[in-house]
């Protein structure tokens, strides 16, 4: 394809054309204001020259008046289409947006109309990357190399890129052509990053070969490495052993594979996996005897390592369990190690492992003097059988040992965490949140405990708690910005305490700050995704491949994480139970009614308040409490502090929707249970039918799934009668559906709360959670208050700590 | 190296020793107490048992009237968890005060205890403290309110 001739309108005369470059050199230097002043004066000659509208669009873009920015773009475009600069600017701005795919297009439409232009093709290629188009980034990677084979970070991305689509012949391939091509330094002139990033560089191209299934090949190179400078010089001695091995194991020599495995073994006894690994290249995973034997000799070879005593406790049973277990948990135990119940917690899945663990720590306590000589044994025993009973559900009983212990020494923190957790489990939030606070104040400076003490403290039951917990994690954050130490835990992608605030706020029934929460919560995790950006041309340039693969594996599990599965599960509840509280709502909906939230001023103008805060913030320390009383932690950048944006002129379904979507894309089925919930409110039967469909697809249907799909059927047959007995049905089993207790409390209330003909049903099912759990049934206690039924009765005769929340 | 170890009182280990006076002595202490507890210096200690805070002692500095320097340290409290008594570690918070006189040539140390408490008493005696004087009523705070001896050691000064 030829280049056309220029539109008419794009040419400029001599003088405005400086005056263009200029205007570009003033961006690149972020003298957005300037940059503007140039392009205005070109505009005053030239209303209609797109590509100074495009570049003015840039600059006010980045002087935060984006709309005005895309739209001043938009204008360039329309009066250029076929300038480079154009696409280019466009590119830039959905880059900035984080529109990866939008930004992708632009560049590479830019690069049809210039496909010289350097700049360009690498951003194309970042943008691959972040959008995981590996085909064409190898295209693309291969064009940067043939224009300029003189970078060695041409060769090596390339080689990235081939990796990355999976071939790794061609890969290997590209690398020895550049080690070929490319000249030695001379001994003398090599530095010591010089000597690492070869090493990275020649371990990188290993990876491929073993990839490849070159192993000869790859086995030669290494020796080669090892042999090319002596030992002292290797910076990654470590990577070579663990490549050799990884070759062996594949190509089945198990002698070698066992000989390095055990030279592995002894540079790092403490790494589990590589005991794992033993076992396997020794081919006696399944013979129980053998390992026993096996872990036996490690345990001499290496007394100080926890694994092969800890490790044969999870496949040897009945006296040579107890034999095994006594030595370990006896000597944490000795040893006053904090973490000795953590250590065993995971063998009482079996109850016969779980009662033998307790007997031998009953043991220690029976045999232990209240004195001098035996308070060591006393506490720690105790502290043990404590956390011991608790786990078993007798929590009255674990109460007595950590009580006991406590008179005997009240100075030691690990019993009053313990005895925190204890109450909790009871139900008795409060008295945790004191607990977990008396510990706190024994050691001021343990950030441990002061994160403990904020997470009971935000699960507990006052009216104040929320205002307490910011003061005491204020204790540990930078609080220059506010006050507090909101912002501080923001910016530190401090997400627990993140997901704990919004989960409160949630449970407070403000609906809209929850989200503000969650939003900031799963906003860690998009910051992880767009971060990545910073390293696909960092790692060439740095010459760390190896590590840089790592982390795109590690991001393409993301958004796998529990903790996003989570947070994105509370964002859509609070979406729907946001909907269903519309007093214009319609009530559509499979489920109508609601859980308890506040009522919401959609008409509030959130202006006038920011007015009010912008005074009172020049004022005195009094300044940082909104209305409410509660801190506004991010005040001086924060133009929603009470998350109204978020919901007004919002459409909530629509939000929640684009949530589920992502749910389900992650592989979590309730994003498309949820999904089915949205779409029945919106009267959309076709599509609530096509998610489930899915869902049973997946293999994970729930009964739940396939009732909402009979309503979704009897909806579309126009058969009222039979949609309303099965939302009937939906009742009976929602609360079934959701793995966290909070969420079954959550659910039951919300189906039940405002609808009178379901009260007695609600009540069923909250008298059913009453004894899942003490959590759960303060909840439910509390869910019932609100429907105006009563069982806090029958919940303190199973939890007669039981501490019920308040009412909004 | 010994099981118990003396270390300083800092405003993050403040709690360990609220916690062991409100554990082991009869009476209560307003919060300025522990507050000033922070700028006496080496005059308060706590006593560390496999690392787990079990004693304490917290004094002061007296100056006589019409005395530019001190005259004696005054020991406010001085406590050590139950369990853990008996084995030198209130002696080891003593002798580090005591040290810390000779140091700083303060010639005695003195300490009030409950005329009923023959315990205490004999233990102070064995140390080289002496009964100087009977306060009645001293205990104010204890329902009823209760008397104390006035004890006192003197340092030999070549020491």
């Amino acid at each position: 394809m030829t280049a056309r001739a220029p539109p008419a309108n794009r040419k400029l005369s001599n003088m405005l054309m400086a005056d263009f470059k200029q205007c570009l050199t003033l961006y690149e230097k972020k003298e957005y204001a300037e940059a503007i002043k140039r392009a205005d004066h070109i505009l005053t000659q030239k209303p209609d020259h797109g590509e100074t509208l495009a570049v003015k669009g840039l600059c006010r873009y980045h002087q935060d008046s984006p709309v005005e920015g895309r739209s001043l773009i938009n204008a360039g475009m329309k009066n250029d289409p076929e300038s480079y600069i154009i696409w280019h600017v466009l590119a830039l701005l959905e880059r900035s947006e984080k529109n990866y795919h939008a930004a992708l297009k632009a560049y590479q439409k830019s690069l049809t109309i210039d496909p010289s232009n350097q700049n360009v093709l690498r951003d194309l290629s970042l943008m691959q990357i972040q959008t995981r188009e590996y085909e064409p980034l190898v295209i693309t990677r291969r064009k940067q190399l043939t224009d300029k084979p003189e970078i060695r970070a041409n060769w090596t991305g390339l080689a990235v890129a081939l990796f990355l689509k999976g071939d790794y012949a061609t890969a290997a391939r590209t690398l020895a052509a550049y080690e070929e091509s490319a000249p030695e330094k001379e001994p003398k002139d090599k530095t010591q990053s010089d000597d690492i990033e070869n090493c990275e560089l020649a371990l990188f191209r290993n990876k491929c070969l073993i990839e490849a299934k070159e192993y000869d090949l790859a086995l030669k190179d290494l020796e080669e490495l090892e042999n090319k400078t002596s030992k002292r010089h290797i910076p990654d001695q470590q990577s070579i052993l663990e490549h050799r091995c990884d070759i062996y194991i594949r190509q089945g020599k198990t002698k070698d594979a066992q000989r390095l495995t055990r030279v592995l073994l002894r540079r790092n006894p403490h790494d589990r996996a590589l005991y794992r690994q033993l076992e396997k290249v020794l081919g006696i995973q399944d013979n129980n005897q053998l390992k026993s034997v096996m872990y036996k000799k490690l345990a001499q070879k290496y007394p100080r390592s926890d694994c092969p005593r800890s490790m044969p406790l999870e496949f040897l049973e009945g006296q040579a369990f107890d034999e095994a277990a006594d030595a370990y948990v006896s000597t944490l135990i000795h040893r006053r190690v904090p973490s000795a119940f953590m250590n065993v917690k995971h063998l009482y899945k079996n109850p016969a492992k779980a009662l033998s663990i307790g007997a031998i720590a009953q043991r220690i306590f029976d045999g232990a003097t209240e004195d001098l000589s035996g308070a060591s044994d006393f506490l720690w025993s105790a502290c043990f059988l404590a956390q011991h009973f608790s786990k078993l559900g007798d929590q009255n009983k674990a109460l007595k040992f950590i009580d006991n212990a406590i008179e005997h020494t009240p100075t030691l923190v690990e019993l009053h965490l313990t005895r925190a957790k204890i109450l909790k489990r009871m139900g008795a939030v409060n008295k945790g949140a004191e607990a977990a606070n008396a510990a706190r104040e024994l050691d001021l400076q343990d950030r441990y405990l002061n994160t403990k003490a904020a997470k009971y403290t935000l699960r507990a039951n006052n009216a104040d708690d929320i205002e307490q917990a910011i003061k005491l994690i204020s204790m540990f954050t930078r609080n220059d910005t506010s006050g507090t130490g909101v912002q501080d835990l923001h910016d530190m992608q401090g997400y627990w305490f993140l997901s704990e605030l919004a989960r409160r706020q949630r449970r407070n029934g403000d609906g809209p700050l929850a989200l503000k929460r969650h939003k900031a919560a799963l906003n860690v995790f998009s910051e992880f995704e767009h971060e990545q950006l910073d390293f696909h041309l960092y790692a060439l340039r740095k010459g760390t491949m190896n590590a840089y693969i790592d982390m795109l594996q590690w991001e393409d599990k993301l958004y796998k994480s529990k903790k996003f599965i989570r947070s994105t599960r509370g964002i859509i509840e609070t979406y729907i139970a946001l909907w269903d509280t519309k007093p214009d709502c319609g009530c559509g909906a499979v489920i109508p009614g609601s859980f308890p939230l506040k009522a919401v001023d959609y008409n509030a103008s959130t202006t006038v308040k920011k007015k009010k805060k912008k005074k009172t913030n020049e004022g005195s320390a009094e300044a940082k409490q909104n209305p409410n009383g509660l801190p506004t932690p991010e005040h001086r950048h924060d133009a929603d502090p009470e998350g109204l944006k978020l919901v007004k002129n919002v459409d909530l379904l629509e939000t929640a929707l684009v949530h589920a979507k992502k749910l389900a894309e992650v592989g979590d089925s309730l994003g498309l249970v949820f999904q089915a919930e949205i779409y029945l409110r919106q009267n959309k039967y076709m599509l609530a039918l096509q998610s489930l469909n899915k869902l049973k697809a997946s293999d994970a249907a729930s009964p739940y799934a396939s009732v909402l799909a009979k309503v979704a059927e009897a909806q579309l047959n126009g058969d009222d009668s039979t949609a309303q007995n099965l939302k009937d049905m939906t009742l009976k089993m929602l609360p079934k559906l959701f793995n966290e207790t909070e969420s079954d409390a959550v659910a039951t209330a919300r189906l039940a709360f405002s609808v009178p003909s379901y009260k007695e049903l609600a009540g069923e099912l909250l008298k059913g959670l009453v004894s899942e759990n003490a959590t759960a049934a303060a909840l439910a206690v509390w869910a019932a208050n609100s429907l105006g039924l009563e069982l806090e009765d029958l919940a303190k005769e199973q939890y007669p700590e039981l501490e019920v929340p308040l009412p909004n | 190296m010994s099981k118990v170890q003396l270390d300083d009182l800092t405003p993050n280990n403040l709690g360990m020793l609220k916690r062991i006076n409100s554990v082991v002595l009869p009476t209560s202490y307003t919060d300025s107490f522990y507050t000033e507890a922070l700028t006496v210096g080496q005059l308060a200690k706590l006593a560390y048992y496999n690392e787990i805070p079990v004693g304490a002692i917290r004094c002061c500095l007296e100056v006589a009237p019409e005395h530019t320097k001190p005259s004696r340290i005054y020991i406010m409290t001085i406590a050590v968890l139950s369990p853990y008594r008996e084995n030198g570690i209130g002696g080891m918070l003593l002798d580090h005060i005591e040290r810390y006189a000779a140091e700083t040539f303060v010639p005695e140390l003195s300490v009030h205890a409950l005329t009923d408490d023959t315990e205490v008493i004999e233990w102070y005696k064995k140390r080289g403290f002496e009964i100087v004087d009977e306060v009645k009523g001293y205990y104010k705070r204890l329902t009823p309110a209760k008397d104390a001896y006035l004890m006192v050691k003197k340092l030999k000064k070549d020491q």
